[in-house]
């Protein structure tokens, strides 16, 4: 079953619309989800080998595997191009379909980030970034040894950087034109901002960085152990967050 | 939620401006609500940032809505406010014209004539 007909499935049974708005609005987004694996699925591939490559090598004058956490941040680095580029891919293809749109509706209250993500996700997200910070923050303070304190300054900033961008991109959904002609069809558009919200603000980043940064520390410490902790509490939030709140319309409008 | 329909003969401001000020009366916007940005209405209508900052304007000169610098637009008090003393002041009336033995119609005509006069005498 292909990612339209999956999306309609699951969608069932609500009015979403004009059809062909839909179906385009749809297909759109499976040409970009795509092109996006098009472009990160071979760079993945390279560096996620190299990254195993550089571990398995004894570091050479520190403890702290430095080669391995460039390439994680190479890795990193692809995935926030290749997400910027789909993104700007997207936004064309949506200046396609409103141009095409004869009529236009739009909500007459602002949307709250808040409210699009729910507030599981909300939490999720709070304490993977907020959590991560005074994790990163204590262990940097903390840190017995150099390269212990080199683990967690790397955690932290990478996590300000990922939290940045994720931001930037919430900010980005949060404020992308309605494409609606109708109730229904704005009702959609509501189910897909959601997603995509959820799917950018999935605290899924910080638990990879807080494992990767503890991979290339290669040795057990007090900084590891924060960071397991950090991982464990978070992946408890996400786990809650995706079983309180699916992606369902929040309006049942019988067709 | 707002509709503008491309084929009328009624502006877009306008058709902006009088959705929302009847969401307002209706309180489907309640006191406190804050109103999507100006650029973002605009954005979702497919209209000009001026055609919508024109209604946002002319819904604040009317108490509507205030903006709160940075934070945004939102729904003000001062127009629930204002019902309410007109829905007090219009009990007051109804009350008055049935103690007097007016009819409903010749209540009304008075009231129609009174808000025609105000109207068209200068503020």
């Amino acid at each position: 079953m292909g990612y339209i007909d999956a999306w309609l499935a699951r969608h069932q049974g609500f009015d979403l619309g004009p059809r062909e708005l839909l179906l385009a609005r749809l297909s759109l987004r499976q040409r970009v989800r795509r092109l996006q694996l098009k472009i990160t699925l071979p760079a993945t591939i390279i560096l996620a080998a190299l990254y195993v490559v550089f571990l398995c090598m004894p570091p050479a004058s520190s403890e702290t595997n430095l080669p391995a956490l460039g390439v994680y941040f190479a890795l990193a680095m692809v995935l926030t191009i290749a997400t910027w580029f789909t993104a700007h891919c997207h936004r064309t293809g949506e200046r396609h379909i409103a141009r095409d749109l004869t009529a236009r509706i739009a909500r007459s209250e602002a949307v709250r980030l808040r409210t699009m993500l729910g507030p599981w996700t909300s939490t999720a997200v709070a304490v993977s970034y907020g959590g991560g910070l005074v994790v990163g923050g204590v262990a940097a303070v903390m840190a017995s040894s150099q390269p212990d304190r080199i683990t967690a300054v790397v955690f932290l900033i990478g996590l300000v950087v990922l939290g940045g961008m994720t931001a930037l991109a919430l900010k980005h959904v949060l404020h992308r034109p309605a494409l609606a002609v109708d109730p229904g069809s704005l009702l959609a558009d509501d189910l897909l901002r959601t997603e995509d919200a959820r799917g950018l603000a999935a605290p899924l980043l910080p638990m990879l960085l807080a494992g990767s940064v503890m991979l290339a520390g290669q040795h057990r410490s007090g900084t590891s152990t924060l960071l397991d902790g950090f991982v464990i509490v978070c992946s408890i939030f996400v786990a809650v967050a995706a079983l309180k709140e699916p992606n369902q319309p929040r309006v049942v409008v019988p067709r | 939620m707002i509709r503008i329909d491309s084929t009328s003969a009624v502006p877009p401001y306008e058709q902006v401006r009088s959705q929302l000020a009847a969401q307002i009366a209706d309180r489907v916007l309640a006191v406190g609500t804050r109103l999507p940005t100006v650029r973002q209405l605009a954005a979702d209508l497919g209209l000009a940032v001026n055609t919508v900052a024109r209604a946002y304007r002319e819904l604040e000169e009317a108490r509507m809505v205030e903006t709160r610098g940075r934070a945004g637009t939102f729904v003000s008090a001062a127009g629930e406010r204002s019902r309410i003393r007109a829905e007090q002041a219009a009990r007051q009336y109804a009350s008055t014209a049935v103690g007097l033995g007016l009819t409903a119609s010749e209540a009304l005509e008075i009231v129609r004539a009174a808000l025609a006069n105000a109207a068209g005498s200068p503020t």
